[in-house]
């Protein structure tokens, strides 16, 4: 009845991303600060999430959609997280695309300083890689700039980096009312 | 959407996890977390030890992320190792073995005691405290700590003999024989020539025959590779040993052929799928020397059939659903779900931070597509399906 012979009849990364989801699902996240899932049913390799601005950063208030990506040979690769609309943040790109080491593999290294110890390995998951973008969210990381324009601005003049965050989120909402 | 049929429609509905078990449970919750590999999140499968570091996976999940990575590191601590630091963890098998075997009858005692825990106080209004179910936990929270315990010293010791024995045969990290740790630097030097090492006692040569007349039995397929295939075939009977990894970068179609003929394996396909079909099989073929109850090798063949196939169909599946999801422009669906969301990140601005929170942590972007065709509480439901069908 478990792990038997029925086993074999799904791949790895299904199991692996059935066996996340649902834990997700009974468990939540830790503070209820994000929600993930597939998109559909017929769909296990899109996921989106739902995430919560983290409280004291100008991104509170807002909610965030990302769209997670996996690979058929998840998790020994990492999925793709990207945010839709983007978001304006030194380490998300301006197509949405999130830039953290946690989704980059030890052999492809867009940021030579990255450390390996942070970068994506098969027990990672899901719920770790969202949490540490929450915290990026919080503490953008200058040393791995994806948004030139947005370092810029958060390195000299942090006041005016926050008021365009604070903008964007009124901008999202307004959008999609 | 129905987790459950969900899961079913995808073979993948005997996926179990630690919150099977009641909240009330943790202790058991632990328990289960504690025997669950960290790469594939399943109960052991032929659990293996790295040496190295101590840290213990399924074989096959770690023969996998080893062969991926260009960095030969563990999965859980980055300690860099190799595949001849993988060894058997006799304990922890025979532990997972004897939990899958008592894991439902466990969580169906969880269930009964939470669900009469419930009722009791839902009639009692609370005012019992409850003196069975502690009964209960504490036992099982003996059991657990003892396992625990157990299985980390054993895990100790493997690796303290591994390092200290240095009688006992290391793995070549070239050709992956056992060899005489005061032989090993001849061993290399002479450019791995076949090396007898007396076999551990009690192997259990019954066990194995199943195995032999396997890979490498079929003789007289020359194709000119120094292959580890060569020295099983004059071996009488001991138990078979990994097979080698190849670099196939080096060699000619011909010969990668002949590697697949070798192994009795199927030669369809083009280049890249000969490698990644013979890449897994050595993969599937080493990890199932690390079970106690290996697969014949014809039951490994066919589940290397099966793995191709799901490979491909999940490939092509997910080439598809790109070019749907574009199509349908699902966004449209999301609009409405999104905009409840954003009433009330509204609503919490206007200074009920809590609103927010507990909003969003209890929607599920799984409902929202199916929006339509879906009752309000269909989360709920879904938790509760599954938990029938486990
Ligand atoms: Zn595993
Ligand atoms: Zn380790
Ligand atoms: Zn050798």
């Amino acid at each position: 009845m478990l792990g038997g012979s029925k086993k074999t009849q799904s791949s790895t990364a299904l199991r692996r991303l059935m066996t996340e989801y649902k834990q997700l699902t009974t468990n939540g996240s830790p503070d209820g600060m994000f929600t993930a899932g597939p998109v559909s049913e017929d769909n296990f390799f899109e996921w989106e999430a739902l995430i919560q601005g983290p409280e004291d950063t100008p991104f509170e208030g807002g909610v965030f959609l990302a769209r997670l990506t996996f690979p058929t040979d998840y998790p020994l690769s990492p999925f793709k997280m990207k945010f839709d609309p983007p978001l304006f943040h030194p380490n998300i790109y301006p197509n949405g695309e999130v830039c953290i080491s946690i989704l980059h593999t030890p052999g492809d290294d867009p940021h030579m300083y990255e450390l390996s110890s942070e970068r994506w390995s098969p027990v990672q998951s899901v719920e770790k890689v969202v949490l540490s973008v929450i915290s990026m969210l919080a503490e953008p990381n200058l040393e791995s700039g994806a948004n030139i324009d947005c370092c810029k601005l958060y390195r000299e003049n942090r006041e005016e980096y926050e008021r365009r965050v604070r903008q964007m989120i009124e901008e999202q909402l307004e959008v999609l009312e | 959407m129905d987790l459950a049929l969900a899961l079913a429609a995808t073979g993948a509905d005997d996926v179990s996890d630690p919150s099977d078990f009641p909240e009330s449970f943790g202790i058991l919750r632990t328990l289960d977390r504690t025997l669950r590999c960290p790469i594939c999140k399943d109960l052991f499968n032929a659990p293996v030890l790295l040496g190295t570091c101590g840290h213990s996976f399924c074989s096959l999940c770690i023969r996998e992320a080893l062969k991926e990575g260009e960095k030969k590191e563990c999965s859980a601590c980055r300690v860099p190792t190799q595949e001849s630091s993988i060894k058997k963890n006799i304990v922890l098998e025979e532990s997972v073995e004897a939990y899958k075997t008592a894991r439902s009858t466990v969580l169906a005692l969880a269930n009964d005691t939470a669900s009469r825990k419930r009722r009791r106080e839902d009639s009692t209004n609370g005012a019992d405290l409850t003196p069975r179910p502690k009964r209960v936990k504490r036992e099982s929270s003996g059991q657990d700590v003892d396992l625990g315990d157990e299985r980390l010293e054993e895990s100790e010791d493997s690796e303290v003999e591994i390092i200290e024995n240095s009688k006992a045969p290391v793995d070549c990290p070239i050709c992956d024989q056992k060899v005489p740790a005061t032989r090993i630097n001849a061993h290399l030097d002479e450019g791995c020539p076949h090396e007898s090492v007396p076999e551990d006692k009690g192997k259990g040569k019954a066990q194995w025959a199943i195995l032999l007349g396997g890979p490498g039995g079929k003789k007289g397929a020359k194709g000119g590779r120094r292959g580890s295939g060569r020295e099983r075939d004059r071996s009488s009977s001991p138990p078979p040993r990994p097979l080698a990894k190849v670099s196939y970068h080096t060699l000619s179609n011909k010969q990668v052929r002949g590697l697949l003929q070798d192994q009795c394996l199927s030669e369809s396909g083009d280049r890249k799928q000969w490698e990644q079909r013979h890449a897994q099989w050595i993969t599937v073929y080493n990890a199932n020397l690390d079970s106690s109850k290996p697969k014949s090798v014809d039951q490994l063949r066919r589940d290397l059939e099966r793995w191709e196939r799901l490979k491909a169909r999940d490939e092509k599946e997910k080439e598809a659903r790109v070019s749907r999801v574009d199509a349908k422009g699902y966004e449209k669906s999301q609009d409405e779900h999104f905009a409840k969301l954003i009433a009330q990140a509204r609503a919490s601005a206007k200074g009920n931070p809590n609103t927010i929170r507990q909003g969003a942590s209890s929607e599920k972007p799984i409902e929202i597509s199916s929006d339509l065709e879906m009752e309000p509480e269909s989360g709920e439901a879904a938790q509760a399906t599954v938990h029938i069908a486990l």
